[in-house]
This record gives C-alpha cells, sequence and structure tokens, in this order.
C-alpha cells in the first residue's frame, strides 16, 4: 500500500543573496511496511527531503501525497500529532519531563485520557526493554541508546504509522546502533509502518529494504 | 497545554521563582519610587498644615509693630464674621483667612478699692493692657525670662474670653489679700491716658501672676476694648497679628490684604489705596512672615519634580528589563517548544503554555512584590506601574514565543547538531 508518493518535489532555501536548490524533482512512493534509508553527503538534499515528508516544510513545486490526499490541504499539526513522527539524532526528549511523561506527550496532545496514555507508555517502554525503573528518570539521567529508545518509544506508543528518522544512530555506539536499527525494522516489518531513515551509515542503509541516494538534490534509487 | 505547564513549572521552580522574584523586585522598586514622590508631597502638605504663617501689621516702614493705634475699623478685618468691601458684602470673611487673633490695647489704672494701693507706683506706670493671649504681649514671653501661673483651671483661656480677669506681677499680688471665697480681687478706676479725668470703675478677679516686677495689670481684651468704647467712643490696638488659617489660601489672603494694607517701604513713602472714592492713604502695612515655608515648601517641590521628572525613565527601564527577562526566560527554551511544535503541538497551544505558565511566575511575583513594600505606599498609580511591568514581562514572553515559534522547528532542533 502506497502510504507517501512524491510527485516531481523541489524546494529551494531562498534567501537575499542566493538561492539553494536543495531538492530537485524527486518523485518516489513509500509502501507500508517496508524500511528506507536516505544516503548521500552532506548537503545532499537528504534532511530537507526528510523534512518535506514530515511536513515541517512545504514544497516549493510537486506533491506529496499521504494516503492519496495532498499534504498542502492537510493541517500539518494533526498531521504530524496523528500520522507521522520524527525521530532525531539528539533524541530531543523533553528534559524537564520523565521518561514515562516524555512518551505520554504526543498522546496527551491526540487527547488520550491520562490513565490510558500511562498505560500504553508502560507498555511500549517494557517492549523496548525500559522497565518501571526508568519510568520516572529524567532523561539526563539516560544513556544515548536508552534515550533514543525514549523517542522511539514516544513514536511507537503514540501509533504513528510514518516514522522518519534523521541520522537516529548518529550519537550511539556500535551495539546501541544495532539495537536501534533492529527496532526501526520491526517496527517496518512487524507493525507495518513506513519507516524512512537518513544516515550516513552504511551498516544501518545495508539494514534497509529500499535505499535512495540523494545526490545534489536528486534522488537515485539504490541498485538494493 | 496544562500537561506540558505543569511540568515544566515543577522542574523549573527554581529558574521561575527567580523570575518571579525579578518581577517582584521591580515592581517593588517601582512602588518605593513612586512611594518617594507621594512621600514628598506627604510632606508639602505636612508643612502646609503644621508650618505657623503669621501676619503682622506695622507701620509703613515695617519698622513698628506696637503702640500703633490702629482703629476699630481694621480690628473688625480680622475679628468680625462679615466682611465688606467698597460697599459689597463678600462672600468670604477676612477673619476666616486667620486665626490666634492678637491684639493689645492699653488703658490706665487707678486703684480704688485699698486706698494703700490707690498711688502704687507712678501713674504713667499704671497700665492695664487687654490681651487676647499672653502672646499678644511680647514682655510676657518666656524668651524674656518671665514665667506664668495661674490659680484657676485653663487661666489662658479665661484671659482670651471676654470674662474680667487679670494676671497681674508677683510682687503686685503680695500686696493683696484674697476674699473670704479665696479669690484675689480688685476694684480699678480705668481711664484712656495718665492724666485724663474720666474714668470706669470695674471689678475683676486675679486669675494668675507672673514673675517680673512691674506694675501692669494684664487683661482680658475684650474686656479693656469695652472700656475704650465707653470712655472715648472707639476701639484702638497697640498691635495686631495674627495666624493664618490654612497656608494653602496665602496667595487669596494675600489679595485680601492689599486692599487694605501697603506693603512695608523702608522709605516710608504712602501707598495709595485703590478703588479709593477719594484719594487716600494707607495708614498701616501688613507682612505675610511665611519664608520658612516658602523654602521649606520650595525645597520639597524641587525634590517631587526631580523624582517626577525621573519616574518615567525609571519606569521605562523597568519595563526594558522585564521585557528582555521574559523573552529571555522564554528564547532559552526554543529547543523544547520546538520538540513541541514538530510533535503536532498547535503554534497557539504553545504560545497559550507560555502564557499560562508566565501568569503563574506573575502570581507569585505580586504578592513578594508586596510582601518587600509592606503594603505601604500603594496609591492607584503605583499599582499601573506594577502592572506595567508584568505587562512588560508578558509582551517579552509573547514575542519571543512568535519568533520561537516562527522559525522552522526543524531548524531549532538541528541547530545543536
Amino acid at each position: 500500500m502506497c502510504v507517501l508518493s512524491l510527485q516531481q518535489v523541489s524546494f529551494a532555501y531562498r534567501t537575499r543573496y542566493q538561492t539553494v536548490y536543495a531538492v530537485k524533482e524527486v518523485s518516489c512512493a513509500l509502501e507500508a511496511g517496508a524500511l528506507y534509508a536516505l544516503v548521500g553527503k552532506s548537503g545532499s538534499g537528504k534532511t530537507t527531503l526528510l523534512s518535506l515528508l514530515a511536513g515541517l516544510e512545504k514544497p516549493d513545486t510537486g506533491k506529496i501525497l499521504f494516503h492519496g490526499n495532498d499534504l498542502r490541504t492537510m493541517d500539518m499539526d494533526v498531521y504530524r500529532r496523528v500520522h507521522a513522527s520524527v525521530i532525531y539524532q539528539n533524541f530531543n526528549l523533553f528534559p524537564f519531563m520523565t521518561v514515562l511523561e516524555n512518551v505520554m506527550y504526543p498522546m496527551i496532545l491526540n487527547k488520550k485520557a491520562k490513565e490510558q496514555a500511562q498505560t500504553r507508555a508502560h507498555e511500549t517502554l517494557e517492549q523496548l526493554g525500559l522497565g518501571a525503573n526508568y519510568w520516572r528518570r529524567m532523561p539526563a539521567m539516560l544513556s544515548g541508546g536508552e534515550q533514543q529508545r525514549v523517542a522511539i518509544a514516544r513514536t511507537i506508543a503514540n501509533d504513528a504509522k510514518l516514522i522518519l528518522a534523521d541520522e537516529p544512530t548518529g550519537n550511539l555506539d556500535t551495539e546501541n546502533t544495532r539495537n536501534i536499527v533492529a527496532l526501526l525494522k520491526e517496527m517496518a516489518h512487524e507493525h507495518g509502518c513506513t519507516v524512512v531513515v537518513v544516515t550516513h551509515d552504511e551498516d544501518v542503509a545495508n539494514e534497509a529494504d529500499y535505499v535512495y541516494r540523494m545526490d545534489s538534490g536528486r534522488l537515485v534509487v539504490d541498485e538494493k | 497545554m496544562i500537561f506540558y505547564v505543569t511540568r515544566r513549572i515543577r522542574r523549573n521552580a527554581g529558574k521561575g521563582f527567580a523570575m518571579a522574584i525579578l518581577l517582584g523586585f521591580l515592581g517593588w522598586f517601582l512602588l518605593l519610587f513612586n512611594g518617594f514622590i507621594t512621600q514628598k508631597q506627604i510632606e508639602i502638605d505636612h508643612a502646609y498644615e503644621t508650618m505657623p504663617v503669621s501676619v503682622v501689621i506695622s507701620n509703613l516702614q515695617g519698622t513698628q509693630t506696637d503702640n500703633l493705634w490702629i482703629p476699630e475699623s481694621v480690628i473688625d478685618y480680622f475679628i468680625r464674621d462679615s466682611y465688606s468691601y467698597l460697599g459689597k458684602q463678600e462672600p468670604v470673611a477676612f477673619s476666616s483667612y486667620v486665626k490666634d487673633v492678637k491684639i493689645k490695647s492699653t488703658l490706665y489704672y487707678t486703684i480704688t478699692a485699698n486706698p494703700a494701693l490707690a498711688d502704687k507706683g507712678e501713674a504713667e506706670n499704671q497700665k492695664i493692657v487687654g490681651i487676647t493671649s499672653t502672646a499678644a504681649e511680647p514682655a510676657l514671653s518666656q524668651t524674656e525670662g518671665v514665667q506664668i501661673r495661674y490659680f484657676v483651671q485653663d487661666g489662658e483661656a479665661k484671659l482670651g474670653s471676654g470674662e474680667p480677669v487679670c494676671i497681674v506681677s508677683e510682687s503686685f499680688l503680695d500686696s493683696l489679700t484674697m476674699d473670704a471665697d479665696g479669690k484675689y480681687r480688685m476694684v480699678l478706676q480705668v481711664h484712656t491716658s495718665p492724666d485724663a479725668n474720666e474714668a470706669k470703675t470695674i471689678t475683676v478677679e486675679i486669675i494668675g501672676c507672673y514673675t517680673k516686677a512691674d506694675n501692669t495689670i494684664y487683661c482680658s481684651w475684650n474686656t479693656v476694648a469695652e472700656i475704650q468704647k465707653l470712655l472715648s467712643g472707639e476701639i484702638v490696638a497697640d498691635s495686631l497679628e495674627a495666624t493664618i488659617r490654612d497656608n494653602r489660601e496665602l496667595d487669596a489672603f494675600r489679595v485680601l490684604l492689599k486692599r487694605h494694607f501697603a506693603e512695608v517701604n523702608p522709605t516710608g513713602e504712602p501707598t495709595p489705596i485703590p478703588n479709593a472714592p477719594v484719594l487716600s492713604y494707607f495708614r498701616y502695612a501688613a507682612t505675610i512672615h511665611d519664608q520658612h515655608l516658602q523654602q521649606t515648601v520650595g525645597s520639597l517641590s524641587q525634590n517631587m519634580r526631580t523624582l517626577q521628572l525621573l519616574l518615567p525613565v525609571v519606569v521605562v527601564l523597568a519595563l526594558i528589563i522585564a521585557f528582555f527577562a521574559g523573552f529571555l526566560y522564554v528564547y532559552v527554551q526554543k529547543k523544547p517548544l520546538a520538540v513541541a511544535r514538530s510533535l503536532g503541538t498547535s503554534k497557539n497551544t504553545v504560545l497559550l503554555s507560555i502564557v499560562l505558565e508566565n501568569l503563574v511566575w506573575i502570581a507569585v511575583g505580586v504578592p513578594v512584590c508586596l510582601g518587600l513594600l509592606r503594603l505601604m505606599y500603594m496609591g492607584h498609580r503605583g499599582l499601573t506601574c506594577v502592572a506595567a511591568v508584568n505587562f512588560g514581562f508578558l509582551a517579552g514572553t509573547w514575542i519571543a514565543g512568535y519568533v520561537v515559534c516562527g522559525k522552522k522547528a526543524y531548524y531549532s532542533l538541528k541547530e545543536d547538531e
């Protein structure tokens, strides 16, 4: 099933002095239940493409269709709240909320009852190996890998079907990288999510079902 | 929004309290500054209310304030309830501007009841002086070393009343004997001058004595004035002085004063009376002794004007500090706010959460301010200043919120990578 469809999408960063074409006429289709890796050199446009997919930017030309609906006609706050979820290299947890509260936040935002959100957060954290002794800790008390797992738990608990990860293993060691990639694969293959991972790491790219290479703003589908 | 705000407040209570204390301090400082201005105004009011200002009648050169032979028509200005000028009844009496009128009039006496006392001293030294109070006679003042002792309660008030009472010197008193009812009385023959033949006999009660070797008898002025009227058909005063009742009405009183009295002129050149049907000149000058009041009020007013000039500067500075405190307090939160935006929190929700959190700190800051100030100087203008500071703080947070939400959320999150 096609979840996201890009049709000749272009985007440029415009300042008073120059215009930089970050994404040029990109067309592709992202299916449910697959793990996509987006690789390329720095400045190739992969992060920009990810931000377009997340609705954080609007394309200058072309269309992005989510289940056939043009993203431009949708409320982006609702899109990010309900359908899409972004995982960052720096985890970006709320430093003033506990692990449990961080995971609960998107569900509270979607007006889920507090008890329901708490139960779901408990389940998700347990699933990711973060037991009850972690729930009341602040993010600063966790390791990088643990924080990234909390970020992933935040995504999973909210039942987002589109997971966009921007260098999720960039700050992690090898073992944690393996664990995170395994989690993302599980989300794609077992939960039917569409997972797009921007990465420099070839090992991570090798784990993906599809590899898209970005080169000077253009998308090239990898041989794989 | 509540979920986000309550967690932020709980975990950042220290920073929030610091912000609240800053707001409280700024509000307290503004109220204090405003209070200085109010205090100056209170001191000015106090000066007007408590500093005595006197008006003294003198000769035209201002060199003589006694033995002036002031006629009844002039005395009436100071004591009568009604007042006319140029034939028209004035709505406000001249006397309403003054109080504690000190009048002194002099007659002469011989004592008839006790022949042994009939020739007590030389005739010209046997004066009976009518005074409205002992303050009207400089010879009875404590600065002259004179002490007065009364035998009755409220002796000073009795002396100022219309009763035929008097005080004499101690040496004079020694020569008198008490009546059967325990009081000292004298029968006097009163003349308008030492060599006048016509006299009026009066009986006076002695209610006190003064420490000075003197034959002068000091009686209530009304008693002496009645005798003057009977003997010569007119009342005259040696001296006339009064205290201004309300110092704030000095300017209005000066206008009235100019109608009837000249200003002191050292050359003694007569001043024509304005609006007189026939050319005539003032006989007396009047001087208002308000230098101390003017100096005090002038100095306080100058201070107050300076503070009033500084107040807007101080308010603006406080506003700027509050604005930037609010702005920075929110701006440093741009990353978690960006996280919230990227997770789908709407811009309005983010802005409202900022306002809600900062209203909590304002709610804490106001009692801090009141606690610091202990409810002093809480005038209306002061509360406006406190509200302005809090408004500046909220404006700073609001604008920071717009700036943070305006930046692409994703870019804020990427800045640290």
